[in-house]
């Protein structure tokens, strides 16, 4: 008996000695700090910085701005809130690197060990990894729970009852009521994710991504962790909701806009059921990505609006567009901004220190708006003007809907935009702001009689569309704004109603034929 | 602030060390210049539950004579003398949008308690630079958070990011078993303090710190400081 408990604890302490063995090995293998450093010097220090502060030359165009490694907070995570990540999830981040940040996939770049040396040099910039002694703990995602409509229901309870909306908003754009006045550690703004575009979350938008997200919260950020109110079944119900806001899959470049034929007249108001109906307005609605502009000074790098979607129809007299992008905030020229950080740090003496006292500029925002390029005239072939603001030789005009007013201009290049007389302006629409989101329809009479400055519509032609954003919260104006490429609009030519009539004529012509021509072979069958 | 000074402190007071002598230091900090205008924060967020009225920033809490609350006062360097008791339970509640203390001193050491006595959600989030951080949501159905130890002695900002501008406050983790903070009116009082020479740090988060000398000969050693604007 006690011989064999004695070889059990004898074959234990050996496999233990081995696990650790092979551990300690793993660990100290995992990446070489020397190595690593060559690697960061040449890869990573223009973002990042040569102490790993994340104030590279490059770190002020980016937003959210480079990691600050000296701090030691990383957000994509697999353990608890406040620790250090472990070799895996930092691995992972350098691999596949973050969606919608300045990081790219070093993947196809960096080898495999030469990843790990690069974190292991990293790992020295704050004393957080070395004082580590034990290993990590590492939440697990439990058992899957599906998604299903009672499911999201659930999840949905607890997005109300964990009150996730206070930042995320009411439908998860963004844009609840904390979202504008939040600040990382380092004091920068941040913003809540817009959890409807599962696309730009950083670390993955699938529900084992989010599951994990709410459970480790987001260190170095306002996004705490929700573990110690969830359990394994309430995770996936609260994740399985986050991803139901998103499409089922990310949506993907369509370069033509296929504006259909209806009949009557377009509503202007977004929210009319004309806009829902499938045999009406209610059909595809397409998707472009935007990025700030950063060709022309002053740019910008750090744009609000990312993505617009578009939807398209034309009647007898008009072409109408119904344009929806988001916004965390609706904003009009001069409204005071929320402080970002609330209270705001200013100086409680300053009236007793200076003489003057001068009061502070109130920040205020500017208008928001959206505008929709074409040429200014169809241009032979596929021949578009230069795709920001148009060119010397080829105008664009545009279509800007700015805080609810709307204008038409031309413009031969970016600084140089003119306003169309009053006489002109032909434009009507609708539509505003609800819940994190623009809703806004522009419409014009197909053809005007200004050929020269107003595009054109007849249905079955080409015609070149481009897209711009501001958010006037941002900072957005003129050349600060959110830009797309050039796509194409095309009117589907409508069905002609020959459609109807023709080919059904041919076909019980020849059917009639037939039938004649085999009575008579029939006939002349009997004859012989 | 600087670490480890008090380990022999602890180490000694630990084996029953008992000093000859002891007095105690009271006074009171004030603000040396004309009180400025303090500025009011609007409430913007759930007022239902944080209250209506704009309410006055706890960065700079003045009595009417101009005691400054809150500020935070360490007696250096204490050799012999009482022992840091990281042991006592500590609370630190949210109640009606706002923490409680607005400063917090923390035995290094210990561990504290949140406690969420609000109808609605908040988050505990520190800034520290040596302990780990905290960010931990709070909802209703979560009415107290453990936290993890604090082992290193700093000075750490405090918020909730639900209600910026609303809710702040402040951690002193302590090393000296001689730390404590001024009551609204300026007031502090330190007891048990061996007989001696010391350096003694006040510090106060919109007036920054000062330090001053003090000596302790038994009995009630008086230290009132007149604190002035940080310059820059």
């Amino acid at each position: 008996m006690n011989k064999i408990v004695m070889r059990k604890v004898v074959i234990l302490l050996f496999l233990m000695l081995l696990s650790s063995n092979s551990f300690a090995q793993e660990k100290s293998g995992f990446g070489n700090v020397e190595a690593g450093k060559k690697i960061y010097t040449k890869r990573c220090i223009f973002c990042h910085g040569e102490q790993g502060g994340g104030d590279g030359p490059a770190a002020e165009r980016f937003n959210p701005r480079p990691r600050d490694f000296t701090m030691g907070l990383f957000k994509y995570r697999t353990t608890p809130n406040g620790m250090i990540p472990t070799d895996d999830d930092l691995f992972k981040v350098v691999t596949k690197g973050l969606p919608g940040t300045g990081m790219p996939s070093w993947e196809s770049i960096l080898s495999s060990q030469e990843r790990r040396d690069v974190i292991a040099y990293v790992k020295t910039f704050t004393k957080k990894f070395e004082r580590q002694k034990e290993a990590l703990p590492v939440i697990e995602v439990g058992k899957e729970i599906a998604s299903s409509d009672e499911s999201i229901e659930k999840g949905r309870a607890l997005f109300k009852s964990l009150e996730c909306f206070k930042c995320h908003g009411n439908e998860g754009r963004g844009n609840g009521p904390s979202a504008l006045t939040l600040t990382d550690d380092k004091g920068d703004p941040i913003r809540p994710r817009n959890l409807t575009l599962n696309w730009h979350f950083r670390g993955g938008g699938e529900a084992k991504d989010i599951y994990m997200r709410v459970n480790t919260g987001l260190n170095g950020t306002p996004m705490p962790s929700f573990k110690d109110s969830l359990d394994n079944e309430k995770s996936w119900h609260l994740a399985n909701f986050v991803r139901s806001l998103s499409p089922s899959s990310r949506p993907e470049i369509n370069g033509v806009i296929k504006s259909k034929k209806v009949l009557g007249n377009i509503p202007a108001d977004p929210s009319d059921p004309f806009w829902q109906d499938a045999g009406a307005g209610g059909g595809a609605e397409y998707w472009f990505p935007m990025v700030g502009q950063v060709i022309r000074e002053p740019r910008h790098f750090t744009p609000t609006v990312r993505d617009i979607f578009v939807k398209s129809v034309y009647s007898d007299k008009e072409i109408a567009f119904l344009l929806r992008w988001n916004d965390p905030s609706e904003s009009k020229d001069g409204e005071p901004l929320p402080v970002v950080g609330g209270e705001g740090d200013e100086d409680l003496f300053e009236g007793a220190t200076s003489a003057g006292g001068e009061e502070k500029p109130v920040a205020t925002a500017l208008d928001d708006a959206v505008a929709i390029q074409f040429p200014s005239h169809a241009l032979e072939g596929l021949r578009k003007p230069y795709f920001l603001m148009g060119d010397e030789k080829n105008g664009v005009n545009l279509w800007t809907w700015k805080a609810g007013r709307l204008q038409e201009s031309n413009a031969n290049g970016i600084d140089k935009e003119v306003v169309q007389g009053s006489a002109n302006q032909a434009l009507s629409g609708g539509g505003g702001y609800h819940e994190g989101q623009y809703k806004v329809v522009i419409k014009r009479s197909l053809m005007t009689a200004d050929q020269e400055k107003d595009m054109q519509f007849e249905a079955g032609k080409f015609v070149p569309i481009a897209f711009y954003a501001w958010d006037g919260h941002n900072a957005e104006s003129n050349t600060k704004r959110s830009i797309s490429h050039w796509y194409f609009l095309l009117l589907e030519p409508p069905i002609p109603r020959d459609v109807y009539v023709k080919p059904p004529l041919v076909a019980f012509g020849v059917f009639g034929c037939l039938l004649l021509l085999q009575r008579k072979l029939r006939k002349n069958h009997g004859k012989l | 602030m600087k670490k480890s000074f008090v380990f022999t402190t602890v180490f000694l007071a630990g084996f029953g060390v008992a000093t000859a002598q002891a007095g105690s230091l009271s006074g009171t900090i004030k603000l040396g210049v004309d009180a400025p205008k303090l500025p009011m924060v609007k409430v913007d967020k759930d007022p239902e539950v944080c209250g209506a009225a704009d309410r006055p920033s706890e960065k700079l809490m003045l009595s009417k004579d101009k005691g400054v609350a809150n500020a935070v006062i360490t007696i250096k360097d204490v050799k012999g003398g009482k022992a840091l008791d990281p042991s006592k339970k500590i609370e630190f509640v949210q109640q009606k949008c706002r923490f409680h203390p607005h400063v917090l001193i923390i035995p290094k050491g210990a561990v504290i308690d949140v406690v969420n006595n609000d109808p609605i959600t908040h988050n505990i989030h520190t800034f520290p630079k040596e302990n780990p951080p905290l960010n931990k949501a709070q909802p209703t159905t979560l009415k107290r958070i453990t936290s993890p130890k604090f082992e290193v002695a700093e000075t750490i900002k405090v918020q909730c990011d639900i209600h910026r501008g609303l809710m702040s406050a402040w951690f002193v983790v302590a090393d000296s078993p001689y730390t404590v903070v001024s009551d609204a009116s300026g007031n502090f009082k330190i007891s048990d303090v061996p007989d001696g020479t010391y350096q003694v740090e006040i510090w106060h988060e919109a007036l920054g710190k000062e330090t001053k000398e003090v000596t302790i000969k038994g009995g009630d050693a008086k230290l009132d400081v007149s604190l002035l604007p940080k310059k820059g």
